[in-house]
């Protein structure tokens, strides 16, 4: 259990959050200048906040109501840095072994990581995935209370996060470590996480289990950090259970999944996501007839651009679907969407 | 030519001074290094620039501000007088003293920007992996700025060597006892004896080639 709550006053930046959470993995997601390391670094004890309360397991790290400041040596956390802060004058071994001298630890460690063969070399003789690991090892050499991970994969390409993410939770599982993981990718929040706090210029704005957050984002402005792009606005003319359909420009009416309270009358913002012509059509919930602007095709995908209800809107289609649509830049099709994944967002200010 | 013991002695003081200034700058140096450097306390700017001072004073201004602290009345001197019986003015400790004041700005300023290099990250590392301040500091720190601290000695080592004016002043020019070899130099040429001068003076190259050739060396060398 990780309890935290803490404010900073610092020059040019107000910061204020509080969270806690249960899961195995939380990940703390924003761009970056919103704190998340500033986050990762009170729970290390390596900033101090101006008051608040910082518990991880049942430890008190800090409170500034009963006077506790737990320095970083005595708060056990395993820090992974973004750049991985590696001695530069020490090899792997010796990186690792700066810690502990549990040398049976250290043998399983190093074996699970897959780094035995360059246990004699320097940081500056490894790739960046290795010297990933090797950071890894050393922070969890300890059996750390928390690892925190700070953008892990940021300095890595795409093909070797694949591999990492995998990796990554059979160890996190393995040592039934909990961990913070601190990124401003939300894929990775997906794929990694339980439960995710999105931050935003040092305030928690909302939190929850990752598909849910994605699917019921608070405000357009969240949205658009997760990555959802086509915002409109319409009209509720229908509120069931399960379903509403939501009318836009151009009478062009869309069903949607109801995750949020919806009345029938109210004006509210949708967020058709790219991929909700993705799914095969038997299962779409809307016809949609659209006007095609431009049509690009980046690896399985086809990348559309078009025009609905008079905004413009983008999607993705599997190459695979393709042979179920005629699509032309510069004509009218008819595409089908899934009620799944059409969102509504209410702005609750 | 040959050099006379006169002229010998004073290579050898020489080196011998700017040997124990080294170590004095480097033991004193090294954590003034580290605090300027890392840490924030109240003065910080002052004391900064009081360490920075006998970079831009004359020496000789230096020297005689040495001589008002050092001399029997000084501050330091009475207590060094009443209580040790001993003084340092005109005496080789004071071209100790006189040549660790002016080195200290330059190694100070050298070790502060290698330390302040050191990625503030390893230093967290070090903290998360449990390890203390000290530790840290001769674990992660010192290995990680070694470089610019050995440059930083080789250059107030360079600086001791070359000391010539606060030296004169507070320690005088005693043949046989205080004469470093800029003073033996100085004395050759108002002596008119140039032979002595000159071979002093190559001295002083070849030590200070070698001096610029160690630096260089360092700057260049990668890191491990």
């Amino acid at each position: 259990m990780i309890v935290f709550k803490a404010e900073k006053e610092l020059k040019n930046f107000s910061y204020s959050v509080s969270f806690s959470s249960d899961s195995q993995i939380t990940a703390l997601f924003a761009p970056s200048g919103s704190g998340k390391t500033l986050t990762l670094q009170m729970i290390a004890g390596l900033q101090k906040p101006d008051s608040g309360e910082i518990e991880v397991n049942g430890k008190t790290f800090f409170s500034s109501e009963r006077g506790i400041n737990l320095p970083p040596q005595k708060r056990n956390v395993g820090y992974l840095f973004q750049d991985y802060a590696l001695f530069p004058h020490m090899t792997v071994k010796e990186n690792i072994l700066f810690a502990d001298r549990d040398e049976k630890l250290f043998k399983e460690i190093v074996e699970l990581l897959e780094i035995e063969n360059i246990l004699n070399k320097f940081p500056s003789q490894i790739s960046g995935g290795q010297k990933q690991r090797v950071a890894l090892a050393r922070a969890l050499i300890r059996r750390p209370e928390v690892l925190l991970l700070d953008e892990p994969f940021s300095a890595l390409h795409r093909e070797m996060r694949e591999n990492l993410y995998g990796e990554l939770l059979s160890i996190i599982k393995r040592f039934n470590q909990r961990a913070v993981l601190v990124t401003h990718d939300f894929e990775e929040v997906l794929r990694l996480s339980e439960k995710v706090v999105i931050l935003e210029n040092g305030r928690n704005v909302q939190e929850g289990e990752p598909e849910e957050v994605f699917l019921k984002p608070k405000t357009v402005k969240i949205a658009k950090l997760l990555g959802h792009r086509n915002f409109l606005r319409g009209k509720v003319v229908e509120s069931g259970e399960k379903f509403a359909v939501v009318e836009l420009k151009g009478k062009v009416k869309l069903k949607l999944r109801r995750r949020v309270p919806l009345n029938v009358g109210e004006e509210i913002t949708l967020s058709v996501l790219p991929m909700s012509a993705a799914s095969s059509p038997a299962g779409k919930s809307n016809r949609v007839e659209v006007f095609v602007k431009r049509i690009e095709k980046r690896g399985n995908f086809l990348y559309l651009k078009v025009e609905m209800a008079g905004e413009e809107v983008e999607l993705q289609l599997p190459v695979s679907l393709t042979p179920n649509y005629i699509l032309e830049e510069g004509k009218k099709t008819t595409l089908h969407l899934s009620a799944d994944q059409i969102c509504a967002i209410r702005e609750e200010e | 030519m040959v050099l006379d013991p006169e002229a010998l002695f004073s290579i050898k003081l020489s080196l011998k001074v700017a040997t124990v200034s080294t170590i004095l700058v480097f033991l004193i140096g090294l954590p003034v290094a580290y605090a300027l450097a890392e840490k924030e306390f109240p003065m910080k700017n002052l004391l900064d620039a009081l360490i920075t001072l006998p970079l831009v004073f004359p020496p000789t201004v230096t020297g005689y501000l040495l001589l008002l602290l050092f001399g029997k009345n000084g501050f330091i001197g009475e207590i060094l007088y009443r209580f040790f019986k001993t003084g340092i003015v005109f005496t080789w400790y004071g071209a100790v003293v006189a040549s660790s004041v002016a080195a200290f700005p330059i190694f100070v300023k050298t070790a502060k920007s290698a330390i302040e290099a050191v990625e503030k990250n390893l230093i967290y590392a070090a903290f998360t992996l449990g390890k203390s301040e000290l530790e840290t500091f001769f674990r992660v720190v010192l290995p990680v700025a070694k470089r610019g601290i050995v440059a930083g000695l080789v250059l107030s080592f360079a600086r001791a060597i070359g000391e010539f004016g606060a030296t004169l002043m507070l320690a005088g020019n005693i043949p046989f006892k205080t004469n470093t070899i800029p003073i033996e130099i100085y004395s050759a040429v108002s002596d008119g004896n140039f032979e002595r001068a000159n071979l002093l003076t190559v001295v002083v190259a070849v030590l200070s080639l070698g001096i610029i050739f160690a630096v260089n060396r360092l700057s260049q060398r990668g890191t491990p």
